[in-house]
């Protein structure tokens, strides 16, 4: 039976990982790629089982990371550092508009138009003033779409299977390739095979 | 790396979740929806059509460029999603062009700024990181506040590009007490607009020629079919009076331009000698005795047996010699043009006026339509009301718009004794005290009002915007806050370079902040980015001068939300003048832009949201503004006035003494007369003696001269042989340095090839494809740096033979080689930034082909790539008196590579 959104409603065989760590998973990718990192957000990376996942991801992370107390400049400099991919992001736009095609280099409406069915259909809306950092984020920033996945494999894990299908997959790997190539940062060089990982998973 | 398990994955989420639920790792974007899930229309993922039945239509005003046409957008769940003209709008006429339909990428381009940055590391390193509106206006305010308790606002630089506002920008700049707010007039066309404002007292935003019924159009230099301000109203009538009544045009020009294409006849001219062949025209006119002599002898203030005396030196033989223009073709095509009177019309542009001997040249073009009488005659050179409408020069009956009240005051001028004055450099200060009181009057320091140049400042203050950075560097001004908006001096002023400097020195510019809408060169070298609204985002007042003769207005309307956390200028400035108080938060105290307005237009007879509706309004009844000048004087206006007996102008008597003419007396009645001071049309100005006198111009420097003088640009007087003139140009997709990185603007223009004669190649021994190095030189006379021998700068770019073009130039555009402005704006010097590393179309949902190829003309896909940028050697030639930028003078040599 055809699902309300138009995405299909059969299960999709994946590695084993469940749906609540997907979104588990999926919401830490989206708090990183739509924030700069803070102290509260360092404390939690730092914690063991995270830190040692992001070593694995990308060595030197551990070391970025909780190798020594970050003073203000550093946090400044991981604010640039996302702001280079996530902000000016001059070779890693976090639009989907930019890699799916229609009209790159506008905010396609056909993502924002699917992004809000979807959302719709799983009785969602997007806050009105979420924080001063997404107001009114375009919806195929990546951050946005991941949220959306999240919630997604929180509430209908098939509906999620196929939005990742469609929204996700299709670019996710080649930005995180982008994103690798030119990120400084070790933690968003991670946080790119992540993604990349998250949307196979 | 090493590979991750699904152990990994399961470690890895449960220390997220943790984190998630101490919020330190989560960012709730979505909330649950009252009344569950919603059944949504199933469609896949696809581009798909506008749904016109859902989709509003929302007129606005185009901001593509400076014609600023009326154009409706179709907006879609809350996205602009197609631009069309509006039928409703005189000007356009629900015509558009390229640039209407960019402003969609302008918009919606995915390297467009959204949140306010700040420079993180050296200045210029490009490392920022984003920051709340909260903290960058506290950041600005609390510097701007702390130089305006200290007494001086004037350090306070508001320098824009692009200002639309229509008066709110100096609301605010007014309102800080600054008279910094700095614009790039002499940059586009403070030489074209002088001679206006000699000849009919105002420059009314451009004459109005009544192209629909004109029968002849003499155009030196002019390029409307590609970037004129105002083109597309021109090149709309002029091909339908071509076509519908056998009109004719004549275009002088040094290349064959999109306009001289379409032209009757085509003649390249030598660049800067537009004026001689005028000269010598008005020579065969008063010769041959076709000049208008009751229009002459009743408004123009100069005897024609004097202007003949003057005129005989110019010979249509000595100006082919001059120009390279045939007698004949001179001698032919001024009795054409006098016979075809009154339904002719003179036009001209950059191509005549933006020569060190540009002013005077088009005074000289001027002057053919003041002697076959076509001034304000139907299909003729027409002038047309301006401005927000306030009582100005022919703006009899219209309803009063301006900005609500109440109005800042105005700052003072810096007048000896005033602190301001007291930190001029001695030798300004002795050259302000020598100036006449007209001018202390309105001497503001420097940057605004640069006292080299009293003309840039006499009419109103057009500024010398190339000077502004060197003028810093000399301190001549002390700067604390510097506000670029939408402002482009390092990458688009001529030597660029030394704008550069200047940015990047924090001693000069201890604080940068730049409003704009993308990341550009300017905005590289802030320390505080704030991103704008576009204009399909955000509210404007719009006025234009009409070419159907009869005034509008319009407005500028959002169609959609600001993106992002992208704010219009507006609020961004109401919300900095609350955070800096001391009494400029009374001036913007408004919670709702929209009734801001509305109170605008209040006057307007139109329902508020009708007016919104239509997108303008204007008097459907209102007659023609043929003849302004012989329109009566009304009855309120002379009640207490008098009339000067011997200049018979009409006085109306002010309070405090002043007065102001209103008029003057013709056949024993008063009538409005031309907004001069001696309310005819003044040939013979002194105003040039008088400014040379003031800042130690010989008197007999041709640039003084009272009466329409022809010379020489210096620096062309006996050229080597090896010696070319570079000149560059705009397209008709490209808007300064504002739309190279809009990719279907992109696509259609992204290179600028250095065109030349193929003459010029075979002289020169190139092929069409070789890499040439242009060098350029100094200019000569009384201009900046003039006469030094190193060379300005080069560049190197590839050849292309172009048939048409005069000999002795070259040419190439100024709109490409940007370095920043994202992947479509670098456009292939960056092998990089050309495409999206690892992209499979094969895994795209809507298998977009031009995705891959998104930058097709890069080099690294063996493209001809994003261009050069040549403006780094394009050398600062303000001309003298005035100020504007004398683009096309520049003395260049090339050799192959």
């Amino acid at each position: 039976m055809p699902h309300p959104q138009g995405l299909t409603a059969e299960p999709v065989a994946t590695t084993g990982i469940g749906a609540g760590p997907k979104a588990d998973l999926a919401t830490l990718v989206a708090r990183l790629v739509l924030r700069e990192i803070d102290p509260p957000a360092l404390d939690s990376l730092c914690r063991p089982e995270i830190l040692e996942i992001l070593e694995k991801l990308e060595p030197g992370c551990a070391r970025y990371l909780g190798g020594h107390d970050w003073s203000s400049e550093d946090f400044d400099e991981a604010a640039a550092d996302y702001c280079e991919i996530f902000v000016l992001s001059k070779k890693t736009s976090p639009f989907a508009s930019a890699w799916l095609g229609g009209a790159p280099e506008t905010h396609g409406p056909d993502v924002a138009r699917r992004v809000h069915a979807i959302a719709a259909g799983l009785g969602l809306e997007s806050g009105a003033a979420s924080s001063w950092t997404v107001a009114n984020l375009p919806p195929d920033h990546l951050g946005v779409l991941l949220s959306l996945a999240a919630e997604a494999w929180r509430l209908e894990p098939a509906v999620a299977e196929d939005f990742s299908s469609e929204l996700l997959r299709p670019w996710i790997p080649a930005w995180a390739e982008a994103c690798r190539a030119s990120a400084q940062s070790p933690l968003y060089r991670a946080v790119s095979r992540l993604a990349a990982h998250l949307v196979h998973l | 790396m090493a590979d991750l398990d699904r152990r990994d994955f399961l470690k890895l989420a449960g220390g997220a979740a943790v984190g998630a639920a101490t919020g330190a790792l989560s960012i709730p974007i979505f909330e649950r929806l009252a009344g569950g899930p919603r059944a949504t229309v199933a469609s896949p993922l696809a581009a798909t059509p506008i749904d016109y039945t859902r989709a509003k239509a929302i007129p606005t005003i185009c901001f593509g460029c400076t014609t600023h046409c009326g154009v409706i957008g179709w907006v879609q769940d809350g996205r602009v999603r197609r631009i069309e003209g509006n039928p409703l709008e005189p000007n356009a006429r629900g015509k558009i062009c390229a640039k209407a339909n960019g402003m969609i990428a302008y918009t919606y381009y995915p390297q467009r700024l959204l949140h306010p940055l700040r420079r993180v590391g050296p200045r210029g390193s490009g490392r920022f990181k984003r920051i709340s509106w909260d903290e960058a206006l506290d950041e600005v305010a609390g510097r701007m506040r702390k130089i305006r308790e200290e007494g001086h606002p004037e350090r306070f630089i508001f320098h824009y590009g692009r200002d639309k506002t229509k008066g709110f920008s100096s609301r605010f700049t007014n309102a800080f007490g600054t008279p910094n707010r700095l614009n790039r007039r002499s940059i586009c066309s403070s030489n074209r607009r002088v001679p206006l404002m000699s000849f009919y007292g105002r420059d009314f935003e451009w004459e109005s020629q009544d192209f629909s019924n004109t029968r002849y159009i003499l155009n030196f230099g002019a390029n409307p079919m590609e970037a004129y301000q105002g083109g597309l109203f021109m090149m709309q009538r002029i091909q339908e009076a071509r076509v519908d009544h056998g009109a004719k045009m004549i275009t002088f020009e040094v290349r064959p331009s999109a306009t001289a294409s379409v032209s009757d006849e085509y003649y390249p001219i030598m660049p800067g000698t537009d004026g001689a062949v005028a000269f010598a025209m008005a020579h065969v006119i008063v010769e041959e005795g076709l000049v208008d002599e009751t229009f002459w002898n009743r408004w123009a203030n100069y005897p024609l047996d004097d202007l003949r005396q003057h005129l005989a030196q110019y010979t249509p033989e000595w100006a082919e010699k001059e120009s390279g223009i045939a007698a004949a073709d001179i001698r032919r095509i001024a009795v054409e043009f006098a016979q075809a009177a009154p339904s002719c019309c003179t036009m001209s542009n950059r191509g005549s006026a933006k020569h060190y001997n540009g002013v005077q040249a088009d005074r000289g073009i001027r002057l053919l339509d003041v002697l076959v009488g076509n001034v304000g005659k139907p299909g003729g050179f027409c002038l047309s009301t301006l401005r927000m409408w306030s009582g100005h020069y022919g703006q009899d009956g219209l309803p009063r718009i301006s900005q609500p009240k109440p109005s800042p005051p105005k700052p003072e001028p810096f007048l000896p004794g005033t602190p301001q004055f007291a930190e001029l450099p001695p030798e300004v200060q002795e050259r302000v005290r020598g100036f006449p009181e007209k001018w202390q009057k309105k001497y503001f320091g420097e940057l605004a009002t640069p006292s080299e140049y009293p003309l840039s400042f006499h009419w109103y203050n057009m500024r010398v915007g190339q000077l502004v950075q060197e003028y810093i560097r000399e301190g001549r001004a002390k700067v604390e806050v510097y506000m670029s908006y939408v402002y482009g001096a390092a990458y688009g002023y001529p030597e660029a370079n030394v704008a550069r400097e200047i940015l990047l020195d924090e001693e000069l510019i201890p604080f940068h902040v730049a409003i704009d809408i993308g990341f550009g060169e300017q905005t590289a070298l802030a320390d505080i980015v704030l991103p704008e609204a576009t204009s399909l985002e955000r509210w404007d007042a719009h006025s234009q001068n009409s070419y159907g003769l009869v005034p509008y207005t319009g407005i500028r309307q959002p169609l959609a939300e600001p993106l992002g956390e992208a704010r219009p200028l507006q609020l961004i400035l109401q919300d900095l003048a609350r955070r800096i108080g001391g009494g400029m938060e009374q001036y913007f105290d408004f919670d709702d832009i929209e009734d801001f307005y509305r109170e605008w237009y209040q006057n307007v007879p139109l329902d508020w949201e009708e007016f919104k509706r239509r997108g303008v309004w204007h008097d459907p009844e209102r007659p023609k503004d043929y003849e302004l000048y012989e329109r009566p004087v009304p009855e309120a206006e002379l009640a207490g006035s008098f009339v000067d007996r011997e200049t018979q102008v009409v006085y109306q008597r002010q309070a405090g003494g002043k007065n102001k003419a209103v008029g003057i007396m013709m056949d024993g009645k008063p009538v409005r007369g031309f907004p001069t001071p001696s309310r005819k049309i003044q040939i013979f100005d002194e105003i040039f003696q008088e400014a040379a006198a003031a800042v130690g111009l010989p008197l007999d420097d041709p640039n003084a001269s009272p009466i329409p003088v022809y010379f020489q640009v210096p620096a062309h007087v006996d050229l080597a042989p090896e010696d070319y003139i570079l000149t560059t140009f705009k397209w008709n997709v490209h808007t300064q340095g504002r739309s190279g990185h809009l990719k279907y603007q992109a696509e259609i223009v992204h290179s600028n090839p250095v065109l030349m004669h193929p003459d010029t190649g075979r002289e020169l021994g190139l092929e069409e494809g070789d890499l040439i190095e242009v060098t350029t030189y100094r200019p000569k006379g009384y201009t900046y740096r003039a006469g030094e021998e190193e060379p300005v700068g080069s560049f190197q770019n590839r050849v292309r033979f172009l048939p048409g073009i005069h000999p002795r130039v070259v040419a190439s555009s100024h709109h490409v080689g940007h370095w920043e402005h994202g992947t479509v704006g670098k456009g292939g010097e960056d092998p990089e930034a050309n495409e999206f590393p690892g992209y499979d179309p094969a895994l795209s949902a809507t298998k977009d082909p031009d995705l891959p190829d998104r930058v097709w003309w890069s080099k690294a896909r063996g493209g001809v790539g994003g261009g050069v940028h040549i403006n780094d050697a394009l050398p600062i030639n303000p001309s003298p008196l005035v100020g504007g930028q004398n683009w096309y003078d520049n003395v260049c040599r090339i050799r192959k590579v």
